[in-house]
């Protein structure tokens, strides 16, 4: 339904109403705010990224041929764009998420624990940065589409199979980095053999 | 001993990740935003539909270039040497009759007339170029 409509927006572009990109904008700038946000942790900066990233997509339109959802396509040219923005600016500083700090000061049960969830958190974080840019793209992609492989892979521009190496590989480079830091016995079950 | 499957490890580090990337922080673009990506967008259509400049033609300047030195070519060899020999023998002797005496450096005639032959020849094609262009500020000064 949503393509249905992107591809109609598209066409009335294409035919000359700049007006109609609006349609598209409304519709796809939330995921690509979110999605330039997993790259720089600074709002400010996402918004930024998410709108050269428009004005991108908007003068590569005539080359949209069709063949994947416009969504796909989309998604494509805001990883083009936001991977040349962390070329040219580095890489960006994270940020302490205000809203972070303050949901886990809510749902703080346990100070100790809270922190040290907090910690992890902040640290699995860095390494995720930290990684080589493939990896780092396959892990950030595979998980903002919610762990859809075939998504994924579609705004990576890669097959599937890639993908997989990829997340496999960039899993074990985290497991190397944070080492101990990855607590065990929280959250595990126990099987019978 | 019992296993553990999947490793307790593993599965707190995909809590994590999920937790770090997959939670979808409250972002919310702001009012102003698709506004401006509007205006930018406008702009650039702006631009996309103001007339293209000319551009140099450095497509057939290939074909060109390798024409003229050819031609080029073909007129040195067609050149009498032994001539033009005598004429630079000319134009020293013109100025040693105008100075009155033979120059300090002899070669300084044959190769000024070289100089100004070459600065000609920049002269042209700077005014070839500017020529080129003229249309083009022209038809900008009628819109």
């Amino acid at each position: 339904m949503s393509d249905d409509r992107d591809r109609e927006a598209v066409q009335r572009v294409l035919a000359g109403d700049v007006d109609a990109y609006e349609d598209i904008v409304m519709r796809w700038q939330g995921p690509l705010v979110r999605l330039a946000y997993r790259f720089c942790r600074d709002p400010g900066r996402a918004e930024e990224m998410a709108q050269d990233a428009f004005v991108r997509a908007w003068r590569a339109l005539p080359r949209f041929r069709g063949e994947s959802a416009f969504s796909s396509w989309l998604f494509a040219v805001a990883m083009n764009t936001y991977r040349s923005h962390r070329r040219r600016h580095g890489r960006f500083v994270a940020r302490l998420e205000a809203l972070d700090e303050a949901t886990a000061v809510a749902d703080a049960s346990d100070p100790v624990l809270d922190f040290e969830r907090e910690s992890t958190g902040r640290a699995v974080q860095q390494a995720v940065d930290a990684l080589p840019a493939k990896y780092r793209d396959a892990l950030v992609l595979y998980y903002f589409h919610e762990l859809d492989v075939a998504a994924a892979a579609r705004s990576l521009g890669v097959p599937e199979g890639t993908l997989k190496a990829q997340l496999l590989r960039g899993r074990e480079l985290l497991r190397k980095k944070l080492g101990r830091r990855l607590p065990v016995g929280a959250g595990f079950r126990e099987v019978e053999a | 001993m019992k296993p553990f499957d999947p490793d307790p490890r593993d599965e707190a580090l995909e809590a994590h990740l999920r937790r770090e990337l997959s939670s979808a922080p409250d972002l919310t673009p702001s009012a102003a935003f698709a506004g401006s990506v509007m205006r930018a967008v406008r702009a650039e259509a702006a631009l996309a539909s103001a007339p293209h400049a000319l551009e140099f033609p450095w497509g057939r300047l290939l074909p060109g270039l390798i024409l003229s030195l050819g031609l080029t070519g073909f007129v040195l060899s067609r050149l009498p040497w032994g001539e033009a020999a005598d004429s630079a023998g000319l134009a020293l002797d013109r100025v040693t009759e105008l100075t009155g005496r033979l120059p300090e450096t002899p070669w300084i005639a044959p190769t000024l007339v070289a100089a100004l032959w070459v600065a000609f020849g920049l002269l042209l094609a700077v005014a070839a170029v500017k020529a080129a262009t003229l249309p083009r500020t022209a038809r900008l000064e009628i819109r």
